[in-house]
């Protein structure tokens, strides 16, 4: 019983299966990649990347799962309408992150060679303009775990905010 | 042990609830809003109501103005699941924003920004719509205006040149044909002023200062301006040497090439030299109309030489304005035949071509049946003849008007295809930036960027900043401000990057005296 308890507490305060699945790669760090599950045609990878190094950029990333894999982001312009473009490179500034979520940017799986379906992994690498290549290990789920949106390092939004 | 197994499982349910609650923009839900999202009212609403699915806790709520100002005095009250905003004072007419974040129960926050208008169509709407500003209606005069004179001299100064009117309406001519390149002139600085209040955003009283000329300077339209004004200076001092004023037609032509959606659709070698062509084209067949009238007033045989002459060569001339426009019409709706009634863009191009159907009829009439009837010498034929020359002058004008609004509204081609242009995302503290570079190239170059908070809410901002520098090659940071349209949406008047390579942008946008949002990225520019 008291070893439950504590274990109960500790799930309730980190919100749940939470501070799973990161890779930290020199320092860089990729929390939580994950990818919706699709049977063909395209699907998306979403992820945090934290630097604690030097200024770095995210210019692009291969998987074998896909033909290629493009970084896409949403813009609206002056006029409210809103369009998906293909991104130059991301910036993952140096004791700062980017974030791929559904809504805005996010990498797009194009042309997949094999179904992705929920609760598989796959290999995708990502290419940084300093650190080179980093390959992950990316999970197949319908949708983030509670508190994945917001970003790890921040949890779910409490009351007193 | 019962009462510990009873805790457990309630922290195990209460651990499980909150655990698949799901994302944050998940769990309240927006049921209904009054006025609903792009809906337009006619008079100012008392209340603007946000009804969800369950009780919510208003987080912020801001009704903002078209240009993204919140409108003071207003207050948030929650009625059961409605969150209602009351205005103190009615809202004059316009566009408004309704920006709001709220947390339900469970603590997710969701937020969302809804658009509507008060007498006025809501802001943000369909990109195709044509504007009604009063900018939008300055600009198609400024345009009118420097299409008639611009090209009704260059047309005079062709038909001098290859016609050869008799004297005494020569002289009338190249002193006319002067006059209204003098006057061009002026209308390309009134647009190229008007084309600099759109670019930066500027308001009409802006006109005063510098800035809309400055900004405007530096695009495509600044160039072609200062192309077409070389070519209507030449029109004006050299309008005595039938050598230089052909010269002086085909620069002001030419600068047709060099700015607009029509000359901008690729392959641009084809499309800006077939935009010259279909100028100058037009330009000696409309610009006839004048100088055709006047003889005919003179002798006879004079008379029936001119049309003789004009008519061989407006025959050629209008074959080239055909084939060249039709190709532009074609490449501007996308290669789509339904773009024409689906689009506002298509319904103009259809109205231009019925009017220049129209001409073309008047054209007919002209060479089969009243030419002749002038060779006859019946007094008929130029009886005729002054009237459909007026009748053409008159169509002329509507042609040209009508083409003047065609910039209101982007061509079908270029809402089927994205738009070029380099993006990048660049991370700040607070959230994230989307920014876009147009058209992408060494050059002038314009920004649209969308900016959201970490919860990817756009962030709604007072006022903002962009530094644009290259340190690599020794340019420090170019400062301009930034538009903020709609709420996380920010744009900046065009900016010259004349070199390639990296360029290093830092995005500032202030929400309040406390609160400053930062962006720093690079975009490689090739």
């Amino acid at each position: 019983m008291r070893s439950i308890l504590p274990a109960v507490l500790v799930a309730l305060l980190t919100g749940g299966p939470a501070v799973a699945h990161e890779t930290k790669i020199g320092s860089l760090t990729i929390e939580h990649a994950w990818a919706r599950p699709a049977v063909k045609g395209n699907s998306a990878a979403y992820m945090v990347i934290m630097n604690a190094g030097a200024d770095d950029r995210l210019t692009g990333a291969s998987s074998d799962v896909a033909g290629t894999a493009e970084l896409h982001s949403t813009t609206i312009d002056a006029q409210g309408v809103g369009k998906m473009v293909p991104v130059q490179a991301v910036d993952v500034p140096s004791a700062g992150e980017a974030k791929l979520a559904p809504g805005g940017l996010h990498l797009m799986l194009v042309g997949l060679k094999q179904p992705l379906k929920e609760g598989e992994e796959f290999p995708l690498t990502l290419n940084f303009e300093h650190a080179g290549p980093v390959t992950v290990e990316v999970e197949v789920e319908k949708k983030a775990s509670h508190g994945e949106e917001a970003g790890m390092e921040h949890m779910h939004e409490q009351p007193s905010n | 042990m019962r009462v510990l197994a009873g805790v457990h499982g309630l922290l195990a349910a209460g651990w499980l609830a909150t655990s698949i609650a799901g994302p944050a923009y998940g769990h309240a839900l927006l049921l209904d809003s009054r006025p609903s999202d792009g809906e337009s009212v006619d008079t100012p609403p008392a209340t603007i109501e946000l009804e969800f699915n369950e009780p919510v806790e208003p987080v912020t709520v801001r009704l903002l103005d078209r240009q993204g100002h919140e409108v003071p005095e207003v207050s948030v009250q929650t009625q059961g699941n409605t969150v209602v905003v009351r205005p103190q004072d009615p809202l004059p007419p316009g566009g408004y924003f309704i920006s709001y974040r709220v947390t339900s129960l469970d603590a997710h926050a969701v937020g969302a920004t809804l658009r509507f208008g008060v007498d006025e169509p809501a802001p943000g709407a369909s990109a195709d719509e044509a504007s009604t500003s009063l900018g939008g209606y300055l600009g198609v005069l400024a345009r009118w205006l420097f299409y008639a004179t611009a090209l009704g001299a260059a047309g005079m100064a062709l038909f001098v040149s290859f016609v050869g009117p008799p004297p005494l309406v020569e002289t009338r001519v190249r002193r006319l044909a002067a006059g209204l390149a003098a006057v061009a002139v002026s209308a390309v600085v009134l647009r190229l002023g008007v084309a600099g209040l759109d670019l930066g955003g500027l308001p009409l009283a802006a006109l005063l200062t510098s800035s809309p000329w400055t900004i405007a300077a530096s695009t495509s339209l600044g160039v072609a301006s200062a192309l077409a004004t070389i070519g209507l200076a030449i029109l004006v001092l050299a309008r005595n040497s039938n050598r230089l004023l052909p010269v002086g037609a085909t620069l002001v032509a030419a600068s047709f090439a060099l700015t607009g959606h029509a000359a901008s659709a690729s392959p641009r070698w084809l499309t800006g030299s077939a935009v010259g062509l279909h100028v100058l084209c037009a330009a000696f067949w409309l610009g006839a109309f004048g100088p055709l009238l006047w003889s005919l007033g003179g002798e006879r045989g004079h008379l029936t030489l001119v049309l003789h002459r004009f008519s061989v060569r407006a025959m050629v001339a209008v074959g080239a304005l055909i084939l060249t426009g039709s190709a532009l019409a074609w490449i501007q709706l996308g290669g789509s035949l339904s773009a024409t009634t689906s689009t506002a863009y298509g319904w103009r191009l259809l109205l231009k071509l019925a009017l220049v159907a129209l001409l073309l009829g008047l054209a007919l009439v002209n060479r089969l049946v009243l030419t002749p009837a002038v060779a006859t010498g019946t007094g008929r034929g130029v009886v005729g003849l002054r009237r459909t020359l007026i009748a053409d002058i008159a169509l002329a004008l509507a042609v040209l008007a009508v083409t003047a609004t065609f910039p209101l509204s982007s061509p079908p081609r270029s809402a089927a295809a994205v738009e070029e242009g380099i993006t990048v995302v660049a991370s700040g503290r607070g959230g994230q930036a989307t920014i876009t570079l147009l058209p992408g190239r060494v050059g002038a170059n314009r920004l649209e960027a969308t900016v959201v908070d970490r919860d990817g809410l756009p962030i709604v901002a007072r006022s903002g900043e962009i530094a644009w520098s290259m340190p690599a090659g020794g340019f420090e940071p170019l400062h301009l401000a930034v538009a903020l349209p709609l709420p996380g949406v920010a744009t900046g008047a065009p900016v010259t990057m004349p070199k390639p390579g990296r360029w290093r942008l830092r995005l500032d946008l202030l929400v309040d005296d406390y609160t400053k949002f930062t962006f720093e990225g690079a975009i490689d520019l090739q």
